[in-house]
């Protein structure tokens, strides 16, 4: 009779305390799931209201002043396109460059092909402070990356004459029959600075989205270049680009000296990032823009002739762009030992079609929620992705 | 017995813990936190509109090649595992219970996967806002008479003539009336005087426009005769502007006077041939001031008196009125705003002849003792009107229209476009493919 009840009992005990744990991992499932469904809602709806709000000033991507309320659509648009201006003033998360001659740090926002979008650090807003503005300051994490849909890949393929293979895809399928507008930019050595012209045309994508560039009569082979590319169809657009340079040891960096005032300097390579060579560089720059129906416009500057030089001792020069407008700024530079070269800095992200990628690291976080939105930045088709994770308490990593 | 009890109470929580644990299955970690998909639709679509492709291609026919990018485009950029179904519908209208009905479809799959969400998009194109002008007089007048003279002279429409004017006239004044009439030369001026309809339209309350500046055609006959349109003892043609006013009154015109001072000559290239008007111009007999003066005596049903002490104010930089700039915008006319005005009329007029002013288009200023207007529609108390705009020349036409419509005031009615024909329905459904 004792040994039958204490049996039973035990099993009894143990029977209770297997459905408590089972209802107890039930819940805490239960508990987690809500925890994922709702840092999913909270990420959707943070990445329309970044996407749906110009901010406050609206017009704050053009001037020096820091936001009080993040948004970064365009303030002429009510629907999906970005301002490019505010998108040039997020904060790079490479390594920022440093400029000797102004003191000065630069957020240093690249396509990696060595042409940059450097910004002087205090102009730009950093991940905390937009964090507060966002108000996920101490609660959620985010990274906000902005990649051109459309992916444009240039390929030289002869050198005289000059001939380019040019592939476009886009996230899904190639962009097939679509049309090529495009601009060889040419640098011509003879006088003491360099000159350049445009040559400009169109072209059409076959099934696979490619196509062939012929420059019949341009020897490119010991010359610098660079061809600049939109491709698109009705509603979508992509860019691309391709350079060339003779002159592998020096460059001209340009510098984003006031976002204001559109003024930039142009620096030389000896200076930041510490080449051998310190040639002094003759230079030629132009501005170029991009129409909406992605027609070139070469816009001369003033004081666009000029000398860059390395050392303490010289001083900078500064060029003055439109600065409302997007464009490319075109800087062709030559040595003294008629070796070549072409830097190319966009104004606004768009006409480069540069890749954003904004905030913290999502990697070794538990769980990561993201969302994507299409969006648009100076005609450039881009996606929107938004990843966010939770900074507090339960079965978040490394708290 | 307390065995069975225990049994039974052990086998029922093993099969309710079971049970739960059987049935407590939760949904797939991907719907835990999935994508915004009906976001990411409708941002697609407005992506796709950015530069306004999308509101063409939904318009175009669906054997039309743009169909074709609008697939390529969709498949570009949706990510790899998005499948999509755009669907363009027509918005129905009329008595119909069917509100769309679909006229075009596109799809990379004949499903729409594990999880699907659909953003609609509005979109409207080739779509005219206009508006359709009222039309002045109603039932009661409404006649513009042009007068295009083949025989007449201008003069202060320096680099114009007066067919040139009057067809321009014509283009901004024509559709806010019930029928134009272009007289084409003083025989048919002289019929309409003599109230003769040309086709067959309402004579009476019409507007007659004189384009050819200061000067004013002259049908030759009765209207030049003596005591009628000719003044023998003054030697001039005065009588027949002092006639003139007495025909604006009988007929209830609005007399228009497009620049200058009015009624300053006559004009008849055939009467007057040998004559001209002290500048050269052939064609034309100078009447001088009394032109005007006789003209307001008539309209005011005065005794003729020939009188050449009238006057006009001294040149003088003139502005429009408030009440002129809001018509401005009404009518979409815009003559510049400050205009040079060399034949100002005098304010006493009003006083002398029983006039009002009925619209007011530049502001009045004062020289000395005297007051006066560069531009204003007079109204005789009993009937008729006179439009008087003494600027210098060149004339702007705009200005005249402006003066007419700033009077008659013609409603200006909307059109807008029917939505079934510039509006049509986007639908774009898009779906996740993949394993959960």
């Amino acid at each position: 009779m004792t040994i039958d009840h204490l049996v039973s009992t035990t099993i009894l005990v143990a029977v209770i305390l297997i459905f408590v744990g089972l209802a107890n991992q039930t819940l805490q499932s239960a508990i987690i799931y809500q925890r994922h469904a709702n840092l999913a809602t909270r990420c959707s709806s943070l990445l329309d209201s970044i996407l749906l709000s110009s901010g406050v000033p609206s017009y704050w991507g053009t001037n020096n002043s820091a936001p009080t309320v993040f948004g970064l659509q365009d303030p002429e648009s009510l629907k999906n396109e970005l301002s490019s201006f505010s998108l040039m003033r997020l904060r790079s998360g490479t390594e920022p460059v440093y400029y000797s001659k102004t003191g000065s740090y630069y957020s240093n926002t690249t396509i990696g092909s060595g042409d940059s979008l450097l910004e002087p650090l205090a102009e730009t807003v950093n991940y905390t402070a937009v964090s507060e503005l966002l108000g996920t300051n101490g609660t959620y994490g985010f990274q906000l990356t902005l990649t051109p849909t459309i992916a444009v890949s240039i390929l030289k393929v002869q050198s005289n004459p000059l001939k380019f293979s040019i592939n476009v895809q886009g996230t899904g399928s190639p962009l097939s029959n679509g049309i090529v507008d495009y601009c060889l930019i040419i640098i011509d050595v003879q006088g003491s600075y360099p000159a350049y012209s445009l040559n400009c045309g169109t072209a059409s994508l076959d099934n696979l989205g490619s196509a062939l560039l012929n420059f019949s009569g341009i020897d490119g082979s010991s010359r610098s270049f660079a061809l600049l590319a939109y491709a698109h169809l009705p509603g979508l657009v992509g860019m691309g680009y391709y350079k060339q340079v003779t002159d592998h040891e020096n460059s001209v960096i340009p510098l984003v000296f006031d976002v204001e005032d559109g003024e930039v300097i142009l620096a030389h390579s000896y200076d930041i990032d510490g080449r051998s060579d310190a040639t002094a560089l003759a230079y030629n720059a132009t501005f170029v823009s991009v129409s909406e129906d992605l027609a070139f416009t070469d816009n001369p500057l003033q004081n666009s002739i000029g000398m860059v030089y390395s050392g303490g001792g010289s001083p900078y020069g500064i060029l003055t762009i439109s600065k409302d407008t997007s464009g490319i700024l075109v800087a062709a530079y030559k040595k003294s030992d008629g070796t070549t070269g072409i830097t190319l800095m966009p104004w606004g992200i768009g006409p480069l079609a540069f890749p954003i990628t904004f905030g913290g690291s999502p990697t070794g976080k538990e769980w990561v929620s993201t969302d994507m939105r299409q969006a648009v930045v100076d005609n450039v088709g881009y996606q929107v992705v938004l990843s966010m994770w939770s900074l507090e308490g339960y079965e978040v990593t490394g708290q | 017995m307390m065995r069975t009890v225990e049994t039974i109470l052990v086998v029922m929580l093993l099969i309710a813990a079971l049970t739960t644990s059987l049935f407590a299955t939760w949904p797939s970690l991907r719907n835990a936190s999935s994508q915004d998909l009906r976001r990411i639709a409708l941002t697609t679509l407005e992506t796709l509109d950015a530069d306004n492709s999308l509101s063409e291609t939904v318009f175009k026919p669906s054997n039309d090649s743009a169909w074709d990018d609008l697939q390529i485009a969709l498949a570009s950029c949706l990510p790899p595992n998005v499948v999509y179904n755009l669907t363009v519908y027509q918005i129905l209208n009329g008595s119909s219970t069917e509100l769309y009905s679909p006229i075009n479809s596109i799809s990379n799959s004949k499903g729409l996967g594990e999880s699907t969400d659909t953003a609609s998009y509005l979109v409207t194109y080739n779509a005219t806002f206009s508006k359709t002008p009222g039309k002045i007089g109603g039932t009661y007048g409404g006649t513009l008479y042009m007068l295009n003279c083949s025989d007449a002279s201008g003069w202060w429409i320096t680099g114009y003539t007066g067919q040139s004017l009057a067809q321009d006239l014509l283009n901004l004044l024509s559709q806010y009336f019930q029928k134009t009439v272009v007289v084409q030369n003083t025989t048919q001026l002289g019929q309409i005087l003599n109230r003769t309809a040309l086709q067959n339209e309402t004579l009476q309350n019409a507007v007659v426009c004189n384009v050819f500046g200061e000067v004013v055609p002259i049908p030759q006959g009765y209207y030049t005769s003596a005591n009628v349109g000719y003044d023998p003892i003054n030697s001039s043609y005065a009588r027949y502007c002092y006639t003139l006013g007495q025909k604006v009154r009988e007929y209830n015109w609005t007399w228009v006077s497009i620049v200058g001072w009015p009624l300053y000559y006559v004009s008849n290239t055939a009467y007057f041939a040998s004559t001209q008007n002290t500048y050269g111009i052939y064609g034309v007999n100078r009447v001088g001031q009394a032109g005007r003066t006789a003209f307001l005596q008539g309209l005011d049903n005065q005794p003729y008196y020939y009188n050449t002490t009238s006057g006009v104010g001294p040149g003088r930089v003139v502005n429009l009125t408030s009440e002129a700039q809001d018509y401005c915008n009404y009518y979409g006319l815009y003559p510049n705003p400050s205009q040079t005005a060399s034949r100002s009329m005098p304010l006493s007029v009003v006083n002398d002849y029983n006039l009002t002013i009925a619209f007011q288009m530049f502001d009045t200023y004062v020289d000395g003792s005297s007051s006066y207007v560069s531009g204003a529609l007079f109204s005789n108390s009993v009937s008729g009107s006179l439009l008087a705009l003494g600027l210098t020349r060149t004339p702007d036409v705009r200005l005249t229209a402006l003066g007419l419509l700033g009077y008659y005031k013609p409603s200006l009615y909307p059109i807008e476009p029917t939505t079934s024909s510039s509006s049509r329905l986007v639908i774009l459904s898009v779906g996740r493919m993949g394993g959960t």
